[in-house]
């Protein structure tokens, strides 16, 4: 936890900030970035569900996973633009709120590992032809990465009523 | 890090073998790339695939106390 006590300052810093003034003072503002946070969530819920479960050979089966998996990839870079901006600012307004939360660090921990795994291990393996790709490995992948994305969904929400 | 399998006495490439074969004509340096990614793959999905179901097992006995606790 020595690493944590020393974010502390960072996170207070963070309240006080313009961000996390505004945050706090213009609810309408906060709902604003609340509302956009939450449809890009969706967005890169679905572009996950749609990759993973193309490669899981589930859905859109007719479809070639290649044209699936780079044009969600997309999709996905925006959606998660979007959620680290709003996902930024609507922190800033309860930052040490946050900072006291357990899930708000298993949240950014999945989130962390998640761009990681997407971007050093899922995507280049991706950029090779599937059929050339052992199948377990594009399930691994796919299974490893619902799971992960699952994680950073439902803690993110469990913060809400924790 | 096939050495692992190996160790294993595990042949890779015509265990999970689509595309693996003799007949499939590729440079040595290409398949030694191809095995290098998907082991890669393999091995951090399965590392997090055990760390996510140990975490939810966790999270969801906890909720399970709180609800007996909480109702008998």
């Amino acid at each position: 936890m020595g690493q944590a006590v020393e974010l502390l300052p960072f996170f207070e810093w963070m309240e006080t900030s313009l961000l996390g003034q505004i945050g706090k003072s213009y609810g309408g503002v906060y709902a604003i970035g609340q509302s956009i946070h939450l449809m890009s969530l969706a967005v890169l819920g679905g572009t996950v569900l749609v990759t993973d479960l193309r490669l899981l050979n589930i859905v859109l089966t007719e479809v070639p996973s290649e044209a699936v998996a780079d044009n969600a990839h997309k999709w996905f870079k925006r959606a998660l633009l979007l959620i680290v901006a709003t996902g930024i600012f609507m922190a800033s307004a309860v930052a040490i709120r946050m900072y006291h939360n357990p899930f708000f660090w298993a949240k950014m921990s999945s989130l962390l590992v998640g761009i990681t795994f997407v971007f050093a291990v899922k995507r280049p393996l991706l950029k090779m032809p599937h059929s050339d790709i052992n199948p377990l490995a594009l399930k691994a992948v796919a299974t490893a990465s619902l799971m992960l994305w699952f994680t950073v969904a439902a803690t993110g929400r469990w913060i809400g009523f924790s | 890090m096939d050495w692992l399998l190996v160790k294993a006495g595990v042949n890779w490439k015509s265990l999970f073998g689509k595309g693996y074969g003799a007949d499939v004509d590729r440079s040595k340096l290409k398949n030694a790339k191809l095995d290098k990614s998907e082991a890669i793959a393999i091995y951090s999905s399965i590392v997090i695939i055990i760390v996510g179901v140990v975490y939810w097992l966790i999270q969801i006995r906890g909720v399970l106390e709180m609800l007996e606790m909480a109702y008998g």
